[in-house]
């Protein structure tokens, strides 16, 4: 094994995804065995990619092959500070979504190892492609694994929500692909021949409409996957009725491709509209905030209540983003992780209840405490993280949120709109905070009310097994978060200064050019610093 | 001068035993004995305490050497900001013990310390016993961060740890829904406390550019929180200071139980009497004037805002007292005591006596967790669970003569009795509002220390009163539940508690009478004595505040106010309970008046009604709204109009032959009608000075060409569908100009009139430079040239381009060229004919004096 | 007689020949009618090569198109007689098997 561990990455899930298709269907614990290994492989891989020196911010591990010529299609792959820790994300949780799988699944294992395989190469390939087209290849490919594993294994209406899922995104993707198009032929026709190349395609500038209208495109994609409101409603669907594995798996990572989508392929393209269009994001990240609590608070389906949650909580990533400066860009990157360990945390402690009891009505529980004191402690530790209490992961990216949208679009600090934006959003950790704890009340404090509640077992091995790995990284990132920062910032500190690069080009274009940003960025620091924007040419009449 | 002793690694054992001792225990504790149990607990606070006596130690010696002397401890880099100018600041897990600290700490450690002891006989026999040391444990650490924690952020992490520790230990006993509601309550409202942390927080680092507290005040005392803050609605602008103090304090109303965020404190009576003592009465409660009092420099810069504080702290006191006085149980009485004694401390630090307000967070963590304590051994002599009803108390000192000297102290200290601890702090915030009304620095202040003089007395005769009720009823009299009868009588054979319980009772109880001492106020009533006061020696190093008065006259003032109070209140006590079984209030105070302070003025329900309530609906409705509205707007609208329109749709499908046909012959009629007539189009190339007409060669068509579109045609009928012409001066139609962009290359072409005819911005002036009104250019032409001119520029005038020339303008290149017209005339094998025209801007001058070149560019500027 | 009056011819035949297919309901008369269709382009393809004598196109076509209307009333037939052997009717009307 040479540098190119990203294609092993890669291969490996589609290796034995093929492998468990070819094994016989009555090997159910080889099956199972196998699968998970491969992912702890899989986990193997990324640490090492996790081990080697960030404070540069390209790309590492970079890999490039020529796939498709003529049109410019190549595969190409690579990893920054950016996206470093989503495929540590999509790594770590893969086989503990799986690993926590088999305690209720039990019919059709050989497919739904298969599923799972090809849905971890989907997430992985879509988190490390630096060409659009494998990007969107990838994006598309992570749909039919998701669609088949709530279609196949969820609960009773898993058809609608399935269905659901997977044209709501569909539509997203579609228009995210005619923008790409647009794109690539804006690209050749001033450049002459076709590349899907992001580093290519960064350098073609694009006159305000066109930019609008393309980043909408890309942006409607993304939002759906985020979800941001008011796109959100497939979440509650898909969650309720997938199983326990794929629930997990879904909040923790799929919704994470969303705003991944934005930072690497929709600002960086599109910088002006993102610039007039992002606060608008931004206020529908806080109103999201505001929604998702609220509407969880009354659900009586602990899984809709921490699916509202999860809309919540990437309403707070979203405001970091748009916040457009290096402490809430790191935040959100952050908190994206957080939300992946507390609310994968949380649906692998309902899955545990649900397996005892086939229900997951909080109506129906009470007094669990009594009878599961471990499942209580491990559910108050991951409710602390969830709504951010120092010392917990939580408190890490939603402190470096607020401080970058409070001191965000300003020089010396306080611009209006965003000061009460992140007045809001600091009120939606009051709200955190109701709903949850009113989830945590009706579980396990009280007597215990209903019969059948008496006589629950704590959670076993496999459960505890499946919940110890996020516990330390709770306290891990809640406690020593620089290990986890000090790798993302170089990256983020790229992306904004290029981004402000790119800003200030693109405000002056009115027709579609191409602009070598490297020698522009170089000219920008020569000419002192990149909060100036570049001398024009002479202007003749005045 | 300053000295600081860096890396002192006892401020993070100091910390870490009871963080040890929490995690030992709650993991296995309940696999350990009962006395491993105890040891780990009451044992790592001990440690602690023991190492935080050292540390004062350390920091006093220090003290002789230098006026400022701080222990610190750099564990390490937690994350970094990085601000909009650039610097980043780190926030680093740094611990610091200066004066204000060092007190703290020793409270919090051995009050603490004692409630633990007190613990292991009040809670041994408990189920949960070692899952109660654990976060009693827990709490230790968590407060022992806030007190040490030498940053904002840092100290954010205890604020919020014992915010976590209250909820687990007020719903200690879970199994019982409201007790555990009420830890809930507790967290959320701090919650709404903690949120106001956040925003002051905030304001903090952009002002001082950094979190730790020594940056803050430094940046204070510079002033650089003079200037008003940036947004604000109304006409008079608020000052950063304000603005951050005001949400500082919206945080210390949460965790130190003020109005508005008060009201999880009487609840929090659900748990332990210990939880109680501990952190409702002598540590958690006394983050907030903590946190005060480390700003101190700050707060003190905002006047708009210490006349909020001490607003507040005086309306709280007089609130919760009169709430106090009519309750019948001892832990709720207790309980608006401390909430009201909270609020005299706040008071203090609104008028800028932040170490007289500290001095009564001292005093009052001694008398109160003995009270606290003590109820607790009552509530553990005659078996009460939860509360205990005064009503079936009485005659007790008989039987719990410990508990009863030790409570009649804390009593006599919290009423202010001469030379009790309470006597000497609560002179001194007395003296601090009376200091204010002589300032005479404004009106405002002015009146607001008038308010807290007055509030505060008022609230010194409810304190003495209620608390020598409580205590008569209690301990004087009969013992009410002697014969079992009436409801729920309590154990009729009440006993001394055992000395695990005994002995903190003891140390609290001395310590309420005689701690005061170390706080003697300057100048003595009455006679103008000057005294020592260490406590103000000592606290001045790091906390600030306003002088103290020395004239006679103030003093004797608030001396005489503190003294009558406390003469009336433990007077009226004394007539109206002392050896007395019934409530003599209930038939002094009207009846209606009685039920509304005895529901806590219904203030709870006031909230519900406003907020919480109000806040569940909009949430329900939202929940409903989610799954039918929004969900139908994105999913449910698609697929109707998918469906509708398929429906729709596929009504062609009839299955009919005849109706396809009739389709095709529909679209076979359809595209013979666009060949009846002929179409054609010119195109126009370009040679030399010599134009060459084309358009689409067509089967079966014939052309004719007039290409100067003069109405006689050229040429004749002929197959072929071009023709070259030379234009002479005659056929100029017009002038247009061509504008080339350099940065892109495109060209676009504007034909000019006599009139004045509008440029297209985008080719002319670069977008950064363009403003939202921005027309651009205007030209026209003027005889043989054009003319060019800008309306919205600052200096008028017009610039002139005689024809044939170029120039530059912004960012196009500028040409004018003539226009001409030319006309085809098409014939199809039908005989149908059709003509199209075509306007030609010819790239070269037909006058020019040279016109060899076929886009001649002259870099002339135009001026 | 110039090449317009046959095409006058040619659009009547072919008129009638639309019209009967459209509106006949009868499946033979419906065969009957496209014959006519075919035969009004015959008389157009002979009316222009008699216009225009050049080459013998005209004629030639107009053989192709005999046959292939001969192929097509052939084929067209034995569908019908099935049909009729399956739905005993030859009423185009009822014949919506494929209507969605």
């Amino acid at each position: 094994m040479t540098t190119q561990y990203l294609t092993w990455l890669l291969a490996l899930p589609a290796i034995s995804a093929l492998v468990v298709l070819l094994m016989p269907r009555s090997w159910e614990t080889a099956i199972k065995r196998f699968s998970i290994g491969a992912m702890l492989v899989e986990l193997v891989i990324s640490i090492r990619l996790v081990l080697a020196d960030y404070s540069d911010a390209g790309y590492h591990f970079v890999e490039h092959v020529t796939w498709v010529e003529s049109f410019g299609i190549s595969y190409k792959v690579g990893v920054d500070g950016l996206s470093l820790w989503l495929v540590i994300l999509t790594t770590l949780l893969s086989p503990i979504a799986l690993y926590a799988s088999w305690g209720s699944i039990t019919t059709r294992i050989k497919e739904y190892a298969f599923s799972f395989l090809l849905l971890e190469l989907g997430m992985l390939g879509a988190f490390v492609a630096l060409d659009l087209f494998l990007f969107y290849v990838f994006w598309e490919l992570m749909l039919v694994p998701m669609y088949l594993i709530i279609g196949v294994w969820g609960g009773k209406d898993r058809v609608y929500a399935a269905v659901k899922f997977f044209l709501y995104t569909m539509v997203g993707s579609l228009l995210m692909l005619i923008a790409i198009l647009y794109v690539v032929s804006s690209y050749q026709k001033l450049a002459g021949h076709y590349t899907f190349d992001l580093q290519e395609l960064s350098t073609l500038v694009l006159p305000a409409l066109p930019q609008y209208l393309l980043f909408a495109a890309f942006a409607l994609a993304f939002a759906i996957k985020v979800p941001m409101f008011p796109f959100h409603t497939w979440l509650p669907d898909a969650h309720v009725q997938a199983p326990t594995g794929g629930s997990v798996i879904l909040a923790a990572v799929l919704l994470k491709l969303g705003i991944y989508g934005f930072v690497r392929f929709a600002m960086p393209l599109f910088p002006v509209a993102s610039e007039a269009i992002g606060p608008i994001l931004a206020g529908l990240g806080v109103v999201g905030i505001i929604y998702g609590a609220y509407t969880a608070w009354v659900q009586r389906d602990l899984k809709k209540l921490i699916a509202y949650s999860s809309v919540s909580h990437m309403g707070f990533v979203l405001l970091g983003l748009f916040a457009m400066n290096r402490t809430g860009i790191s935040g959100a990157m952050l908190q994206m992780i957080n939300h992946g360990i507390s609310t994968g945390a949380l649906f692998l402690l309902v899955g545990a209840i649900y397996d005892r009891r086939h229900s997951r009505m909080l109506d129906d529980f009470g007094g669990l405490a009594k009878v599961m004191p471990w499942y209580a402690v491990f559910f108050v530790i991951i409710t602390m993280s969830s709504i951010g209490l120092p010392g917990t992961n939580g408190f890490i990216g939603e402190f470096m949120i607020l401080a970058g949208s409070f001191f965000s679009r300003s020089p010396i600090g306080f611009g209006s709109a965003w000061f009460i934006m992140t007045l809001l959003a600091a009120t939606g950790v009051v709200f955190a905070a109701v709903y949850m704890l009113h989830a945590v009340l009706r579980m396990f404090w009280g007597r215990v009310v209903h019969a059948e509640n008496e006589s629950l077992t704590d959670l076993n091995r496999r459960e505890v097994l499946s919940l110890l790995p996020l516990i330390v990284m709770v306290f891990w990132i809640g406690l020593y978060p620089k290990f986890f920062l000090d790798k993302m910032n170089p990256a983020v500190d790229s992306f904004v200064s290029e981004f402000t690069v790119r800003y200030h080009e693109g405000r002056r274009t009115s027709e579609p050019r191409l602009v070598d940003f490297e020698e522009l960025a170089d000219r920008f620091e020569a000419a002192g610093g990149l909060a100036m924007a570049q001398p024009t040419d002479e202007e003749v009449a005045r | 001068m300053q000295l600081e002793v860096p890396q002192q690694s006892l401020l993070l054992l100091i910390i870490l035993f009871p963080l040890g001792g929490a995690i030992i225990n709650g993991l296995i504790g309940r696999y350990m004995p009962k006395g491993l149990v105890t040891v780990v607990g009451v044992g790592t606070v001990a440690v602690s305490f023991a190492l935080a006596v050292a540390s004062f130690i350390e920091l006093y010696g220090l003290r002789h050497e230098a006026e400022q002397a701080t222990l610190t401890y750099h564990f390490y880099e937690w994350f970094s900001l990085k601000l909009p100018a650039g610097d980043v600041v780190p926030v680093n897990v740094r611990f610091m013990m200066d004066s204000l600290g060092g007190i703290m700490t020793l409270v919090v450690t051995g009050v603490g310390g004692l409630i633990h002891l007190y613990s292991v006989g009040y809670m041994g026999e408990d189920e949960g016993y070692a899952r109660f040391m654990s976060f009693l444990n827990l709490f230790m650490a968590s407060m022992l961060i806030l007190v040490l924690g030498s940053s904002v952020p840092v100290m954010f992490i205890g604020w919020e740890g014992v915010g976590l520790c209250s909820y687990l230990l007020i719903g200690f006993w879970y199994e019982n829904r409201d007790y555990a509601s009420a830890g809930r309550k507790a967290f959320v409202v701090n919650r709404i406390g903690d949120f106001g942390v956040l925003i002051g927080m905030f304001i903090l680092v952009g002002v001082a550019g950094s979190f730790e507290f020594t940056d803050i005040n430094a940046a204070a005392m510079g002033g650089q929180f003079r200037p008003d803050f940036p947004i604000w609605v109304s006409g008079v602008a608020p000052s950063l200071a304000t603005v951050a103090c005001v949400f500082l304090f919206l945080g210390c109303t949460g965790k130190s139980a003020q109005i508005p965020l008060y009201v999880w404190l009487p609840d929090a009576m659900a748990g332990p009497t210990p939880v109680s003592a501990l952190i409702h009465a002598a540590t958690m409660v006394t983050a907030g004037v903590y946190l005060c009092c480390r700003l101190s420099p700050l707060f003190i810069t905002s006047d708009v805002a210490m006349s909020i504080i001490a607003v507040t702290g005086t309306l709280t006191a007089l609130l919760a007292a009169s709430i106090a006085v009519v309750q019948r149980e001892m832990k709720k009485i207790l309980a608006y005591s401390t909430v009201s004694q909270l609020g005299f401390m706040f008071a203090a630090v609104g008028v800028g006596f932040f170490a007289a307000g500290f001095f009564h967070v001292f005093t009052h963590a001694f008398f109160k967790a003995c009270l606290f304590l003590g109820a607790g051994s009552v509530m553990h002599a005659v078996h009460a669970h939860g509360d205990a009803d005064i009503f079936k108390l009485g005659g007790l000192k008989k039987d719990l003569p410990i508990t009863r000297w030790t409570f009649l102290a804390s009593c006599l200290a919290i009423a202010g009795f001469p030379l009790t601890s309470g006597f000497f702090s609560k002179d001194e915030i007395l003296l601090g509002a009376a200091a204010q009304i002589y300032r005479r620095d404004d009106p405002l202040m002015t009146s607001v220390g008038w308010f807290t003089l007055i509030g505060l007395s008022l609230a010194a005769v409810m304190t003495a009163f209620y608390m020598f009720r409580l205590y008569f009823l209690t301990f004087t009299g009969d013992y009410r539940s002697a014969d079992q009868s009436g409801d729920h009588p309590y154990d009729a054979h009440p006993h001394e508690s055992p000395p695990s319980m005994s002995i903190p009772l003891i140390v609290l109880g001395i310590g309420a009478l005689v701690v005061g001492f170390l706080g003697l106020p300057h100048v003595m009533p009455i006679t103008g004595m000057h005294l020592p006061s260490w406590w103000s020696e000592w606290m001045h190093a790091s906390v600030a505040g306003r002088p103290v008065p020395e004239e006679l006259h103030i003093v004797n003032l608030a001396s005489g106010l503190a003294f009558g109070a406390m003469a009336i209140g433990i007077g009226g006590a004394w007539v109206l309970y002392r050896n007395k079984n019934t409530d003599a209030l209930t038939e002094t105070i009207p009846a209606r008046l009685y039920q509304l302070a005895f529901d806590k003025w219904r203030v709870d329900e006031l909230y519900a009604a406003i907020i919480v309530n109000p806040i569940k609906k909009i949430a329900t409705v939202a929940g409903r709204a989610d799954m039918t509205f929004v969900d139908a707007l994105m999913t449910r609208l698609p697929s109707f109009n998918v469906r509708e329109s398929g429906r729709i749709l596929s009504r062609m499908q009839s299955g009919v032959v005849q109706m396809y046909a009739a389709v095709m012959v529909v679209g076979v009629v359809a595209v013979l009608a666009w060949f009846w007539t002929p179409h054609s189009h010119i195109e126009a190339t370009f040679e030399d000075t010599s134009v060459e007409l084309t358009t689409p060669q067509g089967i079966g068509y014939e052309y004719r060409w007039d290409a100067n579109s003069d109405g006689e045609f050229d040429t004749q009928w002929d197959r072929v569908p071009g023709t070259t012409f030379e234009y002479a001066r005659d056929d100029i139609r017009g002038v247009a100009v061509f504008l080339s962009n350099v940065q892109s290359g495109v060209e676009r072409r504007v034909r000019v009139t006599e009139d004045w005819t509008p440029l297209p911005v985008e080719s002319v002036v670069p977008a950064d430079l363009r403003s939202p009104h921005d027309t651009g250019f205007e030209v026209r032409v003027d005889g043989q040239d054009l003319l060019f001119r800008r309306p919205g520029a600052r200096t008028k005038g017009e610039i002139r381009l005689p024809m044939g020339r170029d120039g530059r303008l912004g960012l196009a290149r500028v040409f004018a060229r003539p226009v001409v017209e030319a006309t085809v005339e098409v014939r199809n094998a039908f005989g149908n004919t059709r003509r199209a025209t075509k306007e030609i801007a010819l790239p070269f001058s037909v006058d020019a004096p040279s016109h060899a070149s076929l886009m001649p560019m002259t870099r002339e500027v135009v001026r | 007689m110039g090449v317009g009056t046959y095409l006058a011819l040619a659009s009547v035949l072919f008129g009638i020949g639309a019209v009967g297919f459209l509106t006949r309901r009868n499946m033979l008369i419906q065969l009957m009618s496209i014959e006519l269709m075919l035969n009004s382009v015959n008389v157009v393809l002979l009316a222009f090569n008699r216009a225009y004598p050049a080459n013998h196109d005209g004629q030639v076509f107009a053989f192709f198109v005999i046959a292939v209307a001969a192929a097509e009333a052939a084929v067209g037939l034995a569908i019908l007689i099935a049909y009729y052997r399956i739905k005993k009717t030859i009423d185009t009307d009822d014949a919506s098997l494929l209507k969605y």
